[in-house]
């Protein structure tokens, strides 16, 4: 007779121990598969939030420390109110990231967008402004932001969606004299795309405009994701209506190209926040940018606060994992422990007729694979039913056990600079983890599962294998 | 030549206390032996020994000339021996054809029929038959085995006296109709009286006694 039938007989004729087995492997089955989907649900989770949030560092000129930064005293500049005339300076830094700089920082495997921008506060010609809240000085009404850029798609107001082009074209390194404008300001001042505006280049050093004249034209228009709350202060000039973006040849046009000619600080968003130290060395190793001048901000603390709880369930359900597999062993060996210890008569009889210790200790182990692979199949039903209340129950306890940092913890996407307020994206945490029990980890559960039987049938083995036939029969009489 | 052949074959369970002292013989096939004996005699070591489940510590056994620890004793059991015990020791949870098949190289249902049991029986659960009818089972899976050496321990030890009889006869008959050499421990005069040969195990020392 086969040890496949011997042990298919045990199983179907012992119906009382085969039940037993069955209910203990399959809570067995469902806490270990229940631990694994929640692992995989939160490690998919982790993945998400990182590709969700990205990473960010800025660069920027090292205004303490460089040797290239100038400081310049600038034309005297007289207050008609006061009456006074005030003592100027401007400081700057000969060495500036180019469009080539940025192009370069962009080809480092892992970095998603690097944008820079050259802010210039200038009015132009006919153009009417949608008011701020608060007043500005006389001498700015009528003042906006220009914001030159290389390329407009990687700037972080379109990337984060605060922006959408909503018509025409973004401006790219290539264009010269362009620009992009809001919807609503084209509409108040009846400008469509292919129209000019016009401006005036002005001497940072001479605090007066050159009377050089620059036309540029209007490529896209851009509408805001939302804007202003009532009661929320802004100036003319930083009303996200009012913006402006234009190319870099033209804001260094509007600043007479005297000191910027390029840019003095980069915006870097990487794909996952985890790669931002190898990110950070490779962009700071790319030739041709003098690191003496500048200085790296990283920004990981949105990606950090937000994963914490799932990194503190990761821990808790590998915990878990450990423990439920060792209990799982050790309760099983003992219980096969005491059944082999009834078997003795069993095992008399079947050393005396010949079988091998080995075939009498695969027929065991064939009996707990029998009722395991059933046991393991339902539990794939069992842990779906409680995978997903249990993983959200162990992320809420997460969350509680991390410290309560209100105020640096930014539950979003996107975090706040200067003046615009990028769009809050939700993050994939604030709706708990979607658990699901998938074959893979079925796959993995019949791999522990078989690793948990044979740890377990050996170990129960072990005393009556080491008797010699003549002792088994003996403690049979 | 002999079966089965004890040559100079001594066994101590402990140091100094031998239970078999330089004990010689052969068992031939087609006969049947009964080996008697007071109790603690070592008649049943001496079947373990015979039976390749423990080893002499001096001396040894051969098969057709051969020790039987050459190519192990589990090797010398499963081809060479079957086993009957005074308790049966049948699978509870097979059949007493399934018992059968347990080692069979010859077809159960035969012979179990040829023992004597009924074609509704041999299909029943095992501890549902009587004594003699289980150990009319024991009897058949030792013959189905097709061991040459058929090796009994009390046999009859839980039977009443015809069913011992008729078992008795069974062994006799597979000794002189199935060419097996039978070896029978027993108390049992009766059983003796059936033997061929009857052995006899005095302070350590096997005799053969005159009938």
């Amino acid at each position: 007779m086969s040890i496949f039938k011997r042990a298919f007989l045990y199983v179907t004729r012992k119906r009382g121990k085969t039940i037993l087995l069955f209910a203990i492997l399959l809570i067995m089955a469902t806490l270990v598969l229940t631990g694994l989907s929640i692992w995989k649900a939160s490690e998919a989770t982790q993945l998400d939030l990182r590709q969700s949030l990205g990473g960010k560092f800025d660069v920027f000129v090292d205004w303490n420390n460089s040797p290239y930064v100038v400081k310049e005293t600038v034309k005297e500049e007289y207050d008609e109110e006061t009456g006074k005339a005030s003592n100027g300076f401007i400081m700057y830094s000969t060495v500036q990231f180019t469009p080539e700089n940025i192009a370069a920082i962009k080809g480092v495997p892992g970095v998603k967008y690097c944008s820079a921008r050259q802010d210039n506060l200038l009015p132009f010609d006919g153009l009417s402004l949608f008011p701020g809240t608060i007043s500005t000085d006389a001498k700015y009404q009528g003042y906006t932001k220009a914001l030159g850029v290389c390329n407009t798609e990687d700037d972080e107001l379109f990337t984060t969606g605060t922006l959408t082009l909503a018509e025409g074209r973004h401006i790219t390194t290539d264009d010269t004299h362009v620009a992009i404008i809001s919807q609503d300001l084209a509409e108040r001042n009846e400008l469509k795309i292919g129209d000019y505006l016009t401006a005036h280049s002005y001497s940072v050093e001479d605090q007066g405009f050159t009377g050089l004249e620059i036309r540029i034209q209007i490529i896209g228009l851009f509408t805001p994701h939302a804007v202003e709350q009532f009661g929320e202060t802004v100036t003319t000039y930083d009303k996200i209506q009012n913006r402006v973006f234009v190319d870099l040849q033209s804001s260094k046009e509007f600043d007479g190209e005297e000191i910027n000619y390029g840019f003095s600080a980069l915006h870097v968003t990487i794909d996952d926040p985890q790669d931002m130290a190898r990110v950070v060395a490779e962009v700071k190793a790319l030739p041709g940018i003098d690191w003496k001048a500048f200085t790296v901000e990283m920004d990981n603390e949105t990606y950090e606060n937000a994963a914490a709880p799932l990194a503190t369930l990761n821990e808790l359900v590998v915990t878990l994992l450990v423990v439920i597999i060792v209990v799982s062993a050790i309760i099983l060996a003992l219980i096969l422990t005491l059944w082999t210890k009834t078997r003795i008569h069993e095992i008399g009889v079947f050393l005396s007729v010949g079988i091998r210790k080995s075939a009498i200790i695969g027929q065991y182990l064939i009996e707990v694979l029998l009722i395991a692979v059933l046991a393991f199949g339902l539990s794939y039903f069992t842990s779906n039913a409680i995978a997903g209340q249990i993983g959200n129950h162990l992320l809420e306890q997460s969350m509680q056990t991390e410290p309560e940092d209100d105020n640096d913890v930014v539950a979003a996407a996107a975090v706040d600079v200067g003046a615009d307020n990028l769009l809050q994206k939700p993050l994939p945490t604030e709706n708990g983890i979607q658990v699901s029990v998938g074959l893979d980890n079925l796959a993995q559960l019949y791999l522990i599962g078989l690793a948990i039987v044979i740890v377990a049938v050996s170990t129960s083995s072990i005393t009556v294998m080491r008797l010699k036939p003549r002792e088994i029969l003996s403690k049979m009489s | 030549m002999p079966t089965l052949e004890l040559k100079n074959v001594s066994y101590a369970y402990e140091k100094g206390k031998a239970v078999l002292q330089n004990v010689s013989g052969s068992l031939e096939t087609g006969k049947m032996y009964a080996i008697l004996g007071p109790s603690g005699s070592g008649k049943t070591t001496l079947l373990s020994l015979l039976g390749g489940l423990d080893v002499p510590t001096q001396g040894s056994v051969l098969f057709d000339g051969e020790d039987i620890a050459a190519k192990g004793l589990e090797h010398h059991r499963r081809n060479h021996i079957s086993l009957i015990f005074q308790s049966y020791n049948l699978i509870d949870y097979m059949t007493p054809v399934e018992n059968v098949r347990l080692t069979a190289k010859l077809d159960a249902a035969p012979i179990l029929e040829r023992l004597g049991l009924e074609q509704d029986e041999i299909t029943r659960n095992v501890l549902k038959l009587s004594g003699g009818q289980q150990q009319r089972v024991a009897i058949a899976r030792a013959l189905a085995s097709d061991a040459p050496v058929i090796l009994a321990d009390e046999p009859t030890g839980n039977l009443d006296a015809d069913t011992a009889e008729e078992i008795t006869a069974i062994l006799k008959e597979s000794a002189h109709a199935f060419g097996k050499c039978v070896v029978v421990v027993t108390h049992s005069g009766e059983v003796a009286k059936q033997a061929d040969v009857v052995l006899e195990i005095k302070r350590g020392h096997l005799k053969e006694r005159e009938m």
